[in-house]
């Protein structure tokens, strides 16, 4: 049971442990979180397409597995809510989008295969921005999720009905995308642990692509302990995307009490701070004494070439995204969201003079940021600038100065989409009007076990993970 | 114009380097687009002043692994 005494309010963890032991089934488990989903869903609107009756049928099974003593691992008859640019088999997956409101997947994404071949149990496809391009969570077709710490807030995207239906505790666990910060934004913003994994690391096979080369799947949580189970299955190669890595399997979960004893922590010495909230630096610069606390050393870095951020995922995304989805936009474009088309449309304007520049500057800045990963272990800033801005604005004043929403949600998120570094996100206070605020940490690539170690050593020394919304 | 100027980029100009590419578009559409066109060239202009000659164009498909990974 959970702190709050409900089924509902546990980490995956927790839950997990119980179905293991048997003090609850997962069909239990798996009915307490449809009738929370039940009681919130209307209010929040998370999901696209909630799939109760399969999930049901699933826990079932997973109850019949158990008791025969064929228990699979920490995910079995723990339920998942998946971004429905997850392609699943013999359910629609709509991308957030109407021209796919019908399009029924033949088969299940490597990702969500390797959460059923692990028990989990599907209760539903989550909102996304169209084609997840977008950081605010905003979709013109099937609405933009409440965030649940301020209804008038918005949630961030793309990955926007995963990070509000953890958040709220309408599920343990929920799959997202992060291209240029898609898991981590509204994992910042509601409030929960997102992990973006090293790119290649988590097979991007059957997820409708925005920008093929910077592309990542990942899992959201309450704590680092549940990313790191998840990723634990999530994570190896996969012969069916390009860009998969060879790696092997590794369990994350191993090592994760390790500490940070010892451990050089860097903070980006530029960049970071020109836009920055004030209250949202002072939580980071706590959280980085916490880390001294606890035995880290913390230092400034300096990557000049940070600056080029920006405009080098600029170039990249909506060139590919062009690529990507140009027939469609040609083709249909009445039909998409007025601004996910011009900005699919504005890639075809990209050079390809321009498109080669900018990969090379991306290489250039990869190895920039690995020379600094010679000298630290780990980098950390703050997720995002600012905590939540009003669901409806387009631009926001942050220290005083007026910025567009789009660009500070995405301005420091997208160095680790460029890097190709694993980065996750965990929540490091609240701002005084109660919104949460996050910090990211960085990594060296492949080195996603350290990113979630020292998240869970912050979670094990704070109790910011821990804080609910009433009944949450 | 030169292609990192977006400043030069007029909506003949782009009318025309939008039938160049192929991409064909209404004229309302063009309308509707330019000024988003015209905002991403502005943004992305700086890629012409940074000096990517350490990294060679056919190495652009340099994996994560190359750079600093254990697998």
């Amino acid at each position: 049971m959970s702190s709050d005494g409900t089924l509902t309010g546990g980490t995956l963890a927790e839950l997990s442990a119980r179905i293991r032991r048997r003090e609850v089934s997962a069909t239990e488990v798996v009915q307490a979180f449809i009738e929370r989903t039940d009681e919130l869903e209307p209010a929040l609107g998370a999901y696209i397409t909630r799939m109760s009756g399969e999930a049901l049928a699933g826990a079932r099974a997973a109850d019949a597995e158990i008791a025969a003593g064929k228990y699979r691992g920490p995910l079995h008859g723990v339920p998942v809510a998946v971004k429905d640019i997850y392609w699943t088999e013999g359910v629609r997956t709509t991308s957030g989008s109407v021209i796919d409101a019908d399009f029924v997947p033949e088969r299940d994404a490597t990702a969500v295969r390797r959460l059923r071949e692990a028990g989990a149990v599907v209760i539903g496809k989550t909102s996304t921005v169209e084609f997840a391009f977008d950081p605010t969570g905003r979709n013109a077709h099937y609405g933009m999720p409440k965030n649940p710490w301020g209804p008038d807030r918005m949630p961030g995207g793309s990955s926007s009905g995963s990070a509000v239906a953890v958040a709220s505790g309408m599920v343990p666990l929920a799959l997202g995308t992060d291209t240029g910060g898609s898991i981590r934004i509204p994992a910042a913003l509601c409030g929960i642990t997102g992990i973006k994994p090293t790119f290649g690391l988590v097979s991007r096979s059957g997820i409708t692509p925005l920008a093929y080369s910077l592309d990542t799947a990942g899992p959201m949580a309450r704590t680092a302990e549940d990313a790191a189970i998840a990723l634990s299955v999530l994570a190896g190669h996969d012969p069916s995307d390009p860009a998969s890595a060879m790696t092997s399997a590794v369990d994350y979960t191993r090592g994760l009490d390790g500490g940070v004893r010892g451990v050089r922590i860097g903070v980006l010495s530029e960049y970071v701070w020109e836009l920055m909230d004030p209250q949202v630096e002072a939580a980071f610069r706590k959280a980085m004494s916490v880390f001294e606390d606890l035995g880290a050393s913390v230092e400034e870095v300096s990557v000049p070439e940070v600056e080029w951020t920006a405009v080098v995922s600029a170039a990249i995304t909506t060139a590919e995204a062009a690529a990507v989805h140009g027939d469609r936009v040609l083709a249909e474009g009445e039909r998409f969201d007025p601004a996910v088309r011009r900005r699919i449309e504005s890639g075809f304007f990209v050079s390809a003079a321009a498109y080669v520049r900018a990969q090379r500057a991306r290489v250039l800045l990869t190895r920039r940021m690995s020379e600094a990963l010679e000298r630290v272990d780990l980098i950390a800033m703050p997720t995002v600038p600012m905590p939540a801005p009003l669901r409806e604005a387009e631009s926001t004043v942050i220290g005083g100065v007026e910025t567009p929403v789009r660009e500070a949600l995405l301005r420091i998120t997208r160095i680790f989409n460029v890097t190709r570094m694993p980065a996750v996100s965990l929540p490091c206070g609240f701002s005084d009007d109660g919104l949460p605020v996050a910090f990211q940490i960085g990594g060296r690539a492949f080195d996603d076990a350290a990113v979630l170690r020292a998240a869970h050593a912050y979670q094990g020394a704070t109790d910011w993970h821990t804080r609910r919304l009433p009944g949450a | 114009m030169t292609q990192h100027d977006p400043a030069e980029l007029s909506p003949e100009t782009f009318a025309a380097l939008a039938a160049q590419l192929g991409v064909r578009l209404s004229a309302e559409r063009l309308d509707e687009l330019y000024p988003d066109v015209r905002a991403l060239l502005a943004r992305i202009a700086p890629l012409w002043d940074i000096d990517v000659s350490a990294v060679a164009p056919d190495e652009i498909g340099e994996t994560a692994r190359d750079v600093g990974g254990a697998a």
